[in-house]
């Protein structure tokens, strides 16, 4: 576990479970979803930024290390 | 609290800075306190504010005093994985935007202990009440006695005399401006201590030869942002993770008065989502950045030969900035340090006032007095939490127990809290045994983990224990009291009858839309419309102009551009966007009777809203 990719994996797992549920009670509740307008405005902010946090955090794990 | 001094640094024109910062400050929270008419402005700023301000005010308030000297302090020991304690909020979005945050807007809660008494019942209330204050009034005087320190160690001021000055400049603004005077106070402090982070920042990796330079000086494993899963003790990825990431994160942005006083002040909940997500995805890195860059070039300062390799990783802030800075520019640097605490201090008053106010006062004490009489209370109260925060620095630099026992009570209760509103907020089974089972038993079992700490070993992921007996597994802790205090709550609440469905409606995930109905006295409108440009028609109040939110008419060809309809709440505001919703009201729409092109307001309202005058004002549905 004390990886970089395994540490990695443990953060996104972790928040991921949180995001997930978050997520789950949203779009249940209609705010949040694949229907046009604003639910699918909402479901692609929030999964947009959990890509920008994906993709610094693994730019830094991964990548940037070695410059 | 106890670390050695650094050599005292600073020279004439950076006190100049610091002390001409502090009246800045003091005027600029003065001047925008003078539209603070009532309880509703002083606490929530007339629930107007665009997501912009809401933001950069927020990053503020996030930052605190202690951030600068300790986040530079973990970068010089751990390198990036300092920033992981900022960059783990995003994940709450989801439940934050579309459960926690309607509610508390449209169930117009004003705070924890009030949601608790209308979730639950009143006993819930006074428990969260107390446990609130001892952390609110305590956190204060930790916040002035840390500046104090700090100060005392950078510029050789007294702690006593630093900790009075932030307490006196503070105290005067929020008592006169309430949360509008807080708010904007905190944009330029939020502004300016990003902007020192980042000329530090600047000034450091150019000394270092450039932004390649710096990163090549790093150690290799000073450049992972997730790093030491479970190793060292005091700082370790899985301890930070279940402490900042989880524990503090629900604590900070679901509980915390100054949080939800700050969601309240914006004009919709729409407008606190988009705060929420600039917060989230730019400024929280920037913070993070800003606070801990120091760190991060102290570490390449000291592998190029710049500064001593024994450098004391608790001065590292002091010595880097004395190192890069010129004089003015470290009297900058030290000003926005003195920013971090004072946007800190100033949210804990205002929100201390609010708990006395709402939670004490009002309930127990006069409960239908004019809205006059409680905002000359809350204005009273504020300047006493000033006061009692200040003697709050005398108890913790005399009696070391007493700082740490105030560490050890919110830690107890940290979780306990933060389990009981996520649970009040997303499963409707749960019930008042349930709750008071959560906080009570959880704090409890808290308590024992102080006592006899291997009870935290099996939530430990492998960390040794380390520190002294009061301080193993410190930040596991969070972790074994959220399983605690869920568990307790959760059994509690299948063996005990289910609350009052009609009770708790609008309270709890999946009722939200009785939530709106109450809000608005009708039924919602949710369709977004453009905002759209109308001429004002200021009128006397007359018998139609009525509703209890200040009422307006519009035609029915402006209402339909606008996708609104009459009974709906909408907002006023300056049409120079610059004004971030400072200039402007939240109405109701009461008749359709005004001519095209045209709003027809009574003056009051628009003296109120700071509008008097303006021809023309910008208009927008809120629900």
């Amino acid at each position: 576990m004390d990886s970089p990719l395994g540490i990695f994996l443990f953060e996104y797992l972790v928040l991921g479970v949180v995001f997930v549920v978050g997520l789950v009670y949203a779009i249940r509740q209609g705010d949040v979803g694949w229907r046009a307008g604003e639910p699918r405005r909402n479901l692609l902010m929030l999964v947009s930024g959990c890509v920008v946090y994906l993709a610094i955090h693994g730019f830094f794990q991964f990548v940037a290390v070695d410059f | 609290m106890t670390a050695s001094h650094p050599a005292v640094v600073g020279s004439t024109i950076d006190y100049v800075i610091i002390v001409a910062y502090f009246v800045i400050v003091l005027g600029f929270g003065s001047i925008f306190g003078r539209q603070t008419h009532s309880t509703k402005d002083f606490f929530f700023g007339g629930q107007r504010f665009s997501w912009w301000i809401i933001a950069f005010s927020l990053v503020a308030t996030t930052v605190g005093s202690y951030s600068f000297i300790k986040y530079s302090r973990v970068a010089y020991t751990h390198g990036l994985s300092a920033t992981m304690s900022y960059t783990n909020d995003w994940f709450w979005m989801p439940l934050l935007c579309f459960v926690w945050l309607p509610i508390v807007f449209y169930s117009r809660v004003t705070s924890v202990p009030e949601y608790f008494e209308r979730r639950f019942d009143s006993r819930v209330r006074l428990l969260t009440t107390v446990v609130i204050m001892i952390y609110l009034l305590g956190y204060i005087g930790i916040n002035l006695l840390t500046m104090g320190v700090a100060l005392k160690a950078m510029l050789g001021w007294n702690v006593y005399l630093a900790a009075a000055a932030v307490a006196v400049v503070c105290g005067i603004y929020v008592t006169a401006g309430g949360q509008t005077s807080v708010i904007m106070t905190d944009l330029l402090q939020g502004l300016m201590l990003l902007v020192a982070g980042f000329v530090l920042f600047g000034l450091g990796t150019s000394r270092l030869g450039g932004i390649r330079r710096f990163w090549s000086l790093l150690p290799r494993d000073h450049r992972l942002p997730l790093n030491y899963f479970n190793r060292p003790p005091e700082f370790n990825f899985v301890g930070v993770l279940w402490q900042d990431g989880v524990s503090q994160t629900m604590f900070a942005y679901f509980i915390n008065q100054g949080m939800i006083m700050r969601f309240l002040s914006a004009k919709s909940p729409r407008e606190g989502r988009r705060a929420l997500v600039f917060l989230f995805l730019v400024l929280m890195f920037l913070a993070a950045v800003a606070v801990a860059n120091a760190g991060w070039i102290g570490k390449a300062m000291v592998e190029a030969g710049l500064l001593p390799a024994d450098l004391d990783p608790q001065q590292v802030f002091v010595k880097v900035a004395d190192a890069v800075c010129s004089p003015g520019i470290f009297g900058f640097v030290m000003a926005a340090l003195t920013a971090a605490l004072m946007s800190t201090a100033d949210t804990l008053l205002n929100a201390t006032s609010a708990i006395v106010v709402n939670d004490i006062y009002r309930p127990y004490f006069r409960a239908h007095a004019s809205d006059r009489h409680y905002l000359g209370v809350a204005r009273i109260t504020s300047s006493a939490a000033a006061v009692i925060g200040f003697g709050a620095v005398f108890i913790f630099a005399s009696f070391k127990s007493i700082y740490t026992a105030h560490g050890a009570f919110t830690a107890m209760v940290t979780p306990p809290m933060a389990a009981a509103v996520m649970m009040g907020a997303l499963w409707r089974r749960f019930n008042t045994a349930g709750a008071i089972a959560t906080i009570l038993g959880g704090s409890l079992a808290l308590a024992i983990s102080l006592v006899e700490p291997e009870v935290i070993r099996p939530f430990s992921f492998g960390v040794p224990r380390g520190g002294d007996y009061h301080h193993a597994w410190v930040f596991q802790r969070a972790l074994y009291g959220l399983v605690a205090s869920m568990g307790l709550g959760i059994v509690t609440t299948l063996f005990t009858p289910p609350p009052d469905a009609k009770r708790i409606s609008g309270l709890v995930w999946g009722t939200l839309d009785d939530a709106r109905r109450r809000f608005k006295g009708g039924e919602p409108s949710m369709e977004p419309g453009p905002a759209i440009v109308l001429t004002v028609d200021a009128v006397d109040r007359t018998e139609t102009l009525d509703s209890p939110y200040g009422a307006a008419q519009i035609c029915p060809a402006d209402l339909a551009r606008m996708k609104a309809a009459v009974g709906d709440i909408i907002h006023l505001a300056h049409t120079n966007r610059i004004y971030g919703g400072l200039r402007s009201i939240q109405l109701q729409i009461t008749d359709a009777e005004a001519a095209p092109g045209t709003i027809r307001v009574a003056r009051t309202s628009l003296r109120d809203a700071g509008l008097g005058g303006v021809e023309r004002v910008r208009v927008d549905k809120i629900i």
